[in-house]
């Protein structure tokens, strides 16, 4: 096809596409297309997202494997000459707790740790359902 | 490369302006559904892709650097977004053995269409449209959206100029050698 020709099939063409319709959606097109972002951008929003990604917890695990299994390898399991045996295991709270015995205390001082106790934990759904609500304005 | 006004209404829409996305959307669906339905062939199909190009678009609005036109930016989702599709259904309609004018002649195909009604006219431009190869529907839509703009083609199809020249002449020849059979049939239709 020559260069004569080809500007030819380029003005026909030009005509056809100037006559080509330009097709419409259905009517709701938009309006269901914004109720769309609003659910998905809502459900972004309430996503859960794991604060370590999987690859990150396998990594670690797989570090955590790798360093247990070398510890076996130079200190052995159980047979006596590892330092794992060597560690005293009976409880000895009496250094932690020994204050406890001679304590004594008001009575004023324990209706106020009781109180603030109770505030704590009516607090607890309080904020939950202001927390709620907040987020489901935005 | 963006106008003042095009800013303005990015700006609003990544402030969260949901009424300046909707303008947005008003003034592209028309061509979005338009290249989505000629690469897709299927009306449902067009408007589900036309939706998922536009939530594309409304999330990536703020990594947007404006360095294309506002409209090539929307067009080269929407082009994707089908593309994607096609590859997901792996149903791209690109068997067409016609890729040239035989008989008739272009200035003939001219006066058999300058004889047709508009509205009759416009149906079958439609109907020749639908039967070009997928990769040429959306050549030659891409061509006359974009105001035959070829650095703006090169940017939402990823290949060269000179590529797209090339392309658009195959093109070109496949849509006229289906309107010559198309037109071939009417006249022997309406001869009885």
């Amino acid at each position: 096809m020559d260069k004569h020709e080809e500007k030819k099939l380029e003005e026909f063409v030009d005509r056809i596409m100037a006559d080509a319709p330009l097709e419409s959606p259905s009517v709701d097109f938009t309006k269901n297309l914004m109720q769309k972002i609003e659910v998905q951008s809502h459900q972004e929003a309430f996503q859960y997202k794991p604060i370590m990604s999987r690859s990150v917890l396998v990594g670690l695990f797989v570090a955590f494997s790798v360093l247990m299994g070398y510890v076996i390898s130079q200190y052995g399991l159980g047979d006596g000459t590892g330092w794992f045996d060597k560690i005293t295991w009976e409880p000895n709270f009496k250094p932690l707790w020994g204050w406890l015995e001679n304590y004594t205390s008001s009575k004023v001082w324990v209706y106020a740790v009781l109180l603030f106790g109770f505030l704590f934990f009516v607090q607890v759904p309080w904020l939950k359902k202001h927390m709620d609500r907040t987020a489901l304005l935005k | 490369m963006l106008t003042n006004k095009e800013k303005e209404l990015i700006e609003e829409i990544r402030r969260g302006n949901a009424r300046a996305f909707t303008d947005l959307v008003e003034r592209y669906k028309d061509l979005v559904f338009t290249l989505s339905l000629r690469l897709l062939g299927n009306r449902e199909e067009a408007e589900e892709v036309s939706q998922d190009a536009f939530i594309k678009i409304y999330k990536s609005l703020a990594t947007f650097k404006g360095d294309s036109k506002v409209s090539t930016w929307i067009y080269r989702i929407a082009y994707n977004t089908a593309l994607d599709r096609i590859k997901k259904n792996k149903r791209a309609h690109d068997h067409v053995e016609i890729d040239q004018v035989r008989k008739m002649g272009l200035a003939d195909m001219d006066d058999a269409l300058d004889k047709m009604v508009q509205e009759e006219k416009r149906q079958l431009i439609d109907q020749c449209l639908a039967k070009l190869p997928t990769e040429d529907a959306g050549i030659i839509t891409l061509f006359y959206f974009e105001e035959k703009n070829l650095l703006e083609m090169e940017k939402i199809l990823n290949v060269s100029a000179n590529t797209i020249k090339v392309k658009l002449f195959r093109a070109r020849k496949k849509l006229a050698g289906i309107m010559e059979t198309s037109l071939e049939r009417e006249i022997l239709e309406s001869n009885g």
